[in-house]
């Protein structure tokens, strides 16, 4: 043979070796690229349904989703929005979607709720409605609840802030943050209980007033506490893989320890994308996602003149915390029956270095418009 | 003569097909794989810091261990733009002072200063962004790849920056409500 019979024998064999290669390659290529774009979708529709918190639901209810109507408005905007993400929101597609997202789970101040998409009949067989909105199914509230470690008789039920209700062994609920708490509790128990001693609240008061141990305990019971019923629902997804021909197993994905500091602190939505359009060597698309109402708040600024020279803070940056509180009094006169009469009445007023603060602005335009210059710490956060 | 002129042609060009054009064409192949792995880690790094209002240490070093574990030298970099509004000496036709709004850039280096004190008693901390502004990252290969330095053959003017991701957005919410506050 020549020697260009040769080459073209070793081109033509390695364009077999080579097409299957490049190939691989190229399936490679679009599952990263389809895991990206699913990931990026399901944060999307995470984010928009943390957009629906509202302060004012918080301050007026105590909680971000204590109604019906708020849940159920963050679940149509998350789910809508991954509808139009998937453009599957006017065909039969948007049922697959949701098999997709075994759970969407509501982290509140006071409890979690989730949303799960199976449905089960009286029997305990999967029931899958022909409707995709009767699918989703919204659990009762789930509290955060657990016996005082070490101390018999008394239940703690925590939220994502200082606040909790305690139970005590005479079912008697004291609730507010844990510091007055547990003064109320020792106060009632010195004065109803004869022979009461102060050691028998030793464990109660390690818990609630201890800021470490508090921390910890209402921590790990929070985290320990959603791990488990997400991964107990989504464990249940996987009886819909049975009606199916191809199987396939969900299972919890690892949420990062920095994620769970980030839904600890505030009301969170966490949901979950798992699924097999994206099937790559067995391994399966396995995506979470989670959003939360951070930055659902309002910045308050306050304008300090010292000199002529006007400049404005922000409450809530680091210098903001030198905002101290003041109580008082002040005396005002008022006409009772055509006389002068003036009576003292209680004042709060707040200063920043010892000066009074007349107003709060809730804008750095608003504070402009008034002649002061921002001071370092409204866009210097250090 | 030009028989062995032109056999040595061919086998120039043969091993050139056999062994040279299909390890180039599977190193541009990892470069786009290459690509879209640092795009996913840039964009989940930029959108959780936008949506969290700060950047804590644990996020940058998952980032730069995503865009180690590519194999390529690559530089990162920061950039946050942070708000604020400051009054013009004009006054408007209510007596007000009229306003421009500025913004004041942080580079990743000094980002990187705050949240890595250089002092052994300080503990690493989070680096704080407020409502509207504004936050960058780019990301870029300083090493040529191999499939740069393969096309090499072909082009006379290498680029060796041949990985570029660019993601940013602004952080938060960017309306505020109106609601005034007074001493009472």
């Amino acid at each position: 043979m020549k020697m260009t019979d040769y080459i073209l024998m070793y081109i033509a064999i390695g364009f077999c070796f080579g097409a299957i290669i490049f190939f691989n390659i190229n399936l490679q290529g679009k599952a990263e690229i389809l895991n990206t774009e699913y990931a990026n979708k399901l944060a999307a529709a995470c984010h928009d349904a943390a957009a629906t918190i509202q302060k004012t639901e918080i301050d007026n209810y105590g909680s971000a989703w204590s109604r019906q109507e708020k849940r159920k408005e963050t679940l149509d905007v998350f789910y809508d929005t991954l509808a139009y993400s998937f453009n599957a929101e006017y065909s039969t597609k948007f049922d697959e979607i949701v098999l997709y997202t075994p759970v969407v789970c509501l982290i509140d101040i006071d409890g979690f709720y989730i949303s799960y998409n199976v449905v089960f009949d009286e029997t305990g067989y999967v029931d899958i409605p022909a409707n995709a909105m009767d699918r989703n199914a919204v659990l009762p509230i789930n509290t955060w609840s657990a016996p005082c470690p070490g101390s018999s008789g008394y239940i703690i039920r925590y939220r994502l802030n200082d606040n909790v209700d305690v139970i005590t062994d005479e079912n008697r609920v004291y609730s507010g943050e844990r510091n007055e708490v547990f003064a109320r509790i020792k106060a009632d128990k010195e004065r109803i209980l004869a022979g009461y001693h102060a050691d028998d609240l030793n464990e109660l008061k390690n818990l609630l007033t201890n800021d470490e141990v508090f921390v910890k305990e209402r921590n790990n019971l929070i985290i320990r506490q959603i791990n488990s019923q997400i991964e107990y629902y989504i464990n249940q997804h996987n009886t819909i893989g049975d009606g199916y021909e191809q199987k396939y197993t969900f299972t919890m994905p690892e949420v990062s320890g920095e994620d769970w500091a980030r839904l600890l602190e505030n009301p969170t939505v966490i949901s979950f994308l798992q699924g097999r359009s994206a099937k790559l060597k067995n391994r399966l698309l396995n995506v979470y996602s989670l959003a939360g109402g951070e930055l659902a708040k309002e910045y308050h600024y306050f304008i300090t003149n010292e000199n002529g020279y006007k400049e404005y803070h922000c409450l809530e940056a680091p210098c903001g915390g030198r905002v101290t509180r003041h109580e008082g009094t002040r005396t005002v006169q008022y006409y009772e029956d055509n006389q002068l009469k003036q009576k003292t009445i209680p004042t709060v007023t707040y200063r920043y270095n010892g000066h009074e603060i007349s107003r709060m602005y809730s804008s750095m335009e608003e504070c402009a418009r008034e002649g002061a210059v921002p001071h370092s710490c409204v866009y210097d956060w250090r | 003569m030009q028989d062995i002129l032109g056999r040595v042609m061919l086998v120039v060009a043969g091993c050139y097909c056999l062994f040279i054009l299909p390890v180039m064409i599977i190193a541009s192949k990892q470069d786009n794989l290459k690509q879209s792995y640092i795009d996913s880690a840039v964009t989940e790094f930029v959108d959780n810091a936008r949506a969290s209002g700060k950047i804590t240490p644990e996020a940058y070093e998952r980032l730069c261990n995503r865009v180690d574990a590519a194999h390529l030298v690559c530089s990162i970099q920061m950039i946050h733009s942070s708000k604020y509004v400051s009054p013009n000496a004009e006054l408007d036709a209510s007596g007000h002072n009229t306003y421009e709004t500025y913004r004041t850039d942080y580079n990743k280096e000094e980002i990187l200063s705050y949240m890595y004190p250089s002092s052994p008693y300080e503990e690493n901390r989070s680096w704080k962004m407020k409502n509207g502004d504004f936050l960058k990252v780019i990301v870029q290969n300083e090493t040529p790849t191999l499939g740069s330095r393969l096309s090499l053959f072909f082009t006379t003017r290498g680029d060796t920056k041949t990985l570029y991701t660019s993601y940013g957005g602004y952080v938060g919410n960017t309306q505020q409500d109106y609601r005034p506050w007074q001493n009472h």
